[in-house]
Parts: C-alpha cells; structure tokens; sequence
C-alpha cells in the first residue's frame, strides 16, 4: 500500500499543472466558504426591504450548524475535483504509461488500487480542509464557544461529504478509465448529470429518485435546516441528518464501480 | 539441459477476423540472444505485448522461469517496446524513481546508468524535451536499472542514427556476455543475423520457422556458374545427383548444393563432362536469402 501511494506521489511530485489546479480549487472552495454568508446576507436584506416581516440575517458559520452549511456548499466544487481525477487517470493512457507500468511490473489490479488510493487521498485533503476552514470560521463566528458543540453529532455532515467526494470522484475515474480521453470524459460526466437530472424531473416518481447515482451520492449532504420559516407545501427536503440509507446506496453505487474498472481493466488490452 | 526462460504454447490473437498470432509456440532458453524476425505486421510487437500482460491471448499459455505468468517475473525483466514511454514532465531521474518503486529495486545505480547511456548531463531535464534518440537511450537505461535476467527489445534500433546503432549492438553484446537472456524482434534481417544466436521467423501470425541461425546459415550451399554454352550448361545440370534445385538469375545460374558437396565436387563432375566454367562464385547464404524463401514457399 505504501508502495503505491509512493508511485502515485512521485508521479504527481513534479507536476506543475496538477499542482496549479489543487491550488486553484482550495483557495476557491477557502473563498467561497467565506464568502457565502456575505452575499446570502446580502440577498436577505435586499429581500427583505419588499417583504411584509423583516427577514432575520443568517449565520452560517454557528457551531454545529456549521459542518452542515459547509459541507453542502462544498459539494458544488467537488466537480472540479472530478475533472482533476479524470485529466490525471487519463494522461496515464494518453502518454502510455498505464501500458509501461504494467510492463515494468505493476499488475493490473495494482494500478488500480494505485488510482483508489489517489481518489482517497484527495477526497480526504478535501475534507480536512473543510474541517479546518470550518474551524476557523465557526470560531471567528459563535459566541461563547463549547467544545460540545465543535464536535457534536453534526461532524457527520463531514464524514457524509468525504464518503459523497469519493462516490462522486470515483464515477469520474469510471468514467475516464472508460474513455480514455480527457475531454470526451469530462462532457460525458457534465452530459451524464445533465440527462439524469432532467430524466427525474420528467418521468421519475419522487421515491426512486434517490436511486440514481448523482443523487445518491449528493444526497448525502443535502440541503441545509435554515432558520427560515417553512413555507406550506414547500417541495424544499431539509435535511438534519445523514441518512443512513443514502450511505448504503452510495456506497453499493461505489462497490459497483469498483467492480466495473477491475472487470474493464482485465478484459481490455492496454 | 539448459533451462527454459520464456515458453509459449499455443498463443493466439484475434483482432476481430484478423489473426495477429496464430498458434505460435516457442522457447527461449537461458543466456540466449533470441530473434523474433518478421515483416511489418508479423505480430512480433503483439507476441511482446502477450508475454508482458499487456495484451489478453484471445488463446494458448505462455509462461516465464517455468512459472505460470505473473506480475512479479515483469520485475525481473527489462523491457522497451515500440516507443520509449515516460511521464513528459518529469526528469530522468524522477523517470527512474518510479520504474524502481514499480520493479521493488533500489534506484542506487541510476545516476550510473545515465551517465553509461550518455543522458547524464540532461538528468534535470524534463523528458518532454528529449529528442527520440535521447528517449531510446532513456528506455535502455529503464530496462537496465533493475539488473535484468531477460531484456525485450522491439526494434530496437529504430529511428538511432549509425553511432547510436552501433552502440545498442555493443550493450546487447556486453549485457548479452553477463548471461543475460536477450529477446530481440525486429524486421532487420541483418540486426538480427549479427546478434542473435536463435531465431524464429513469423509471418502473418504464424511462425514459419524456428531454431539455431548458424544451422539456417550453414544448411545449404549456394554457387553461382555460367558458361560459353548456357544451354549445354543447364542440361548438363539438369540431371546432375549433386545439386538440389538451379535457378536462372539474369546470366547466372543459381545452384543449391546437395549436403556434403562442394563448389569444387560441382565443378570437377562439369569438366568430365566437356563444359568449362566462365563463371563460379559460392554464395555466402544471408537470413535475408533464407528469409525471403521461406516467405515464397509460404505463400
């Protein structure tokens, strides 16, 4: 195991553009993170100068309300992961060095786990970097902190969104070992979410949604509890827990899609 | 008995209707140098891809050190097929850090190996920028890193300018003298017939021959003749219990000798009957020669 992380490490060690764009995503997840109760703030006030009862301004970063709000708002740059993983796996077939790796030595289930290995590891960073982000803004933010209420129940929402970021990444490596070709998986990945979602809102019944995998995987960390007033029939599905179900569906989606690259990758002449 | 290093029994490939290997089979025994020959799209590169994991057989088994395959003997072996593969953004030595992590050997001869293969002064460059007979070199000091039993070779003198070439026929003789066992293919008859002790001849798949290249060589004898009286000549020798077959080429003709006759025997028996030679050269046979008969008689 340390063996293939060190291989993958040394692979990436010296690459500047993989680097640029690890860069480029945590400052923008930092940024938006900061950001965000500013301009939803800012909405509110705009808002509520029409409205018949002043909106109340929100706090995102309250702790432990906060791995909520965070981990939900992440989700939306995890797609910029997935492109990562997906010009990574496949500059390994566009160079060749999938083929030369193996000729050198590497069996075929050892590239594989290689790349399990690499998802793992760029999930978790994502992760922890919520986690720390959210450390500093939830204590900037909360009056009178309590250490209970830093690490209560609600540091599932970070657990949930490090088992959505690697269900997620994990369909993009699918999908580029699949292809092979970086651009053509990248759209694919785009088109794919695009055609699911329209499928359920034109003929899917609101129960079998969740077996879909995009939603499966962002289920997990879905919409956030607000302090706002629930507004009769509202569709919006609030959530306060990670739902034990989604798990197991991501993670039988996971389960398939590790079968599915260890059947391709031993089927397929590299 | 010397041992077996690399067998094949039975090794097909099917790319849809075409046969790219047809039931070849094979063995390389320790400390040869083994020629794969063949044209263009023999199936050489498919067989390499075969015995190194990959490209799946669509049938038949190989095995390497007596050993049904497995990942692990890849790490005994040095390999360059085709083209020279490294990651384009990384150094030479970055380049030799991972093949030693993949082949579990220490990296400690690296810097070694590159100045042996000349690419020392580039060792902080990025391979990207290396021209392609830079990157052959590259791939020849890969294969070496790991102190290999068996070196693959794929055309393995493709795109070298004549130094370079001769250089590569050089390290295969000195790696070649350490004992270790050399599978070359290559579409060049006489690469092969300068280096190599066995070889196998393929064509369409199909392996038409395979065996010692000096026993191809020494086989047969060919004599050229020609006489005032060509016609008298080619009757004389028409029922003559020396020779095996006569060919007319341009002016000359073209004699294969029975075993255990000499041009002098042939020439003596010709006199006793009234004909005077204007003309008798032995042919030294080439693997070109023999190369391109066997293609005729397999057609």
């Amino acid at each position: 195991m340390i063996r293939l992380i060190k291989i993958e490490f040394k692979k990436i060690l010296s690459y500047r553009v993989f680097w640029l764009l690890v860069g480029f995503y945590a400052v923008s997840l930092t940024f938006m993170l900061i950001v965000a109760q500013v301009i939803i703030n800012e909405i509110l006030r705009e808002a509520g100068q029409s409205a018949p009862i002043p909106l109340l301004k929100i706090s995102l970063y309250q702790f432990p309300r906060i791995w909520n709000n965070l981990t939900y708002m992440a989700g939306f740059l995890t797609l910029f992961l997935a492109i990562i993983v997906i010009f990574f796996v496949c500059n390994e077939y566009s160079n060749k060095t999938f083929r030369q790796n193996i000729i050198n030595g590497l069996s075929r289930n050892e590239f594989v786990l290689s790349k399990l290995y690499f998802i793992l590891i760029i999930s978790l960073a994502a992760t922890l970097l919520i986690l720390v982000v959210g450390l500093v803004l939830g204590l900037i933010h909360t009056k009178d902190v309590d250490f209970g209420d830093i690490f209560n129940s609600k540091l599932q929402f970070i657990a949930g969104y490090f088992v959505e970021a690697f269900c997620y990444l994990l369909f993009a490596f699918f999908i580029a070992f699949l292809l092979k070709k970086a651009g053509l998986a990248v759209i694919t990945l785009l088109f794919y979410t695009m055609i699911e979602q329209i499928l359920i809102w034109w003929k899917i019944p609101a129960e079998y949604v969740k077996f879909f995998p995009m939603k499966a995987f962002g289920r997990l960390v879905h919409f956030p509890k607000i302090p706002l007033p629930e507004i009769n029939g509202s569709s919006i599905h609030f959530q306060d827990h990670v739902s034990l179900a989604d798990t197991g569906i991501a993670l039988l989606y996971a389960g398939i899609l590790i079968f599915l690259i260890y059947r391709i990758m031993h089927k397929r002449d590299i | 008995m010397s041992e077996t290093i690399l067998s094949l029994q039975h090794l097909t490939k099917h790319y849809g209707r075409i046969h790219a290997v047809n039931d070849l089979s094979l063995e390389v025994n320790k400390g040869e140098v083994y020629g794969i020959l063949g044209p263009n799209g023999s199936g050489k590169t498919t067989t390499l891809g075969m015995i190194l994991d990959v490209v799946n057989p669509t049938s038949g088994t190989y095995s390497w050190f007596g050993q049904p395959p497995s990942h692990t003997h890849r790490k005994r072996i040095g390999s360059i097929l085709e083209q020279p593969i490294f990651y384009p953004y990384l150094t030479p030595l970055q380049n030799l850090k991972i093949v030693s992590l993949i082949k579990e050997v220490p990296a400690s001869n690296a810097e070694e190996l590159l100045k042996m293969v000349g690419l020392y002064e580039r060792r902080h460059s990025k391979f990207s920028t290396f021209s392609y007979g830079m990157r052959q070199r590259m791939a020849l000091a890969a294969s070496l890193l790991c102190n290999p039993e068996v070196l693959i070779l794929d055309e393995p003198t493709n795109g070298l300018d004549p130094q370079g070439i001769a250089e590569v026929r050089e390290l295969i003789r000195t790696v070649a003298a350490r004992g270790v066992t050399i599978i070359l293919a290559s579409h060049l008859l006489d690469e092969v017939q300068k280096t190599c002790s066995s070889v196998c001849v393929l064509d369409k798949g199909k392996r038409l021959f395979a065996g010692n290249v000096e026993e191809v060589l020494r086989e047969t004898i060919l004599v050229e003749v020609a006489a005032a009286d060509p016609a008298k000549l080619e009757q004389a020798l028409a029922g003559s219990p020396l020779i095996k077959s006569v060919e007319r080429q341009h002016d000359v003709l073209l004699i294969k000798l029975e075993e255990n006759v000499t041009a002098g025997d042939l020439n003596a028996a010709l006199h006793a009957q009234g004909i005077v030679l204007s003309h008798l050269v032995q042919r030294k046979k080439t693997l070109e020669n023999y190369f391109l008969e066997l293609l005729k008689t397999a057609e």
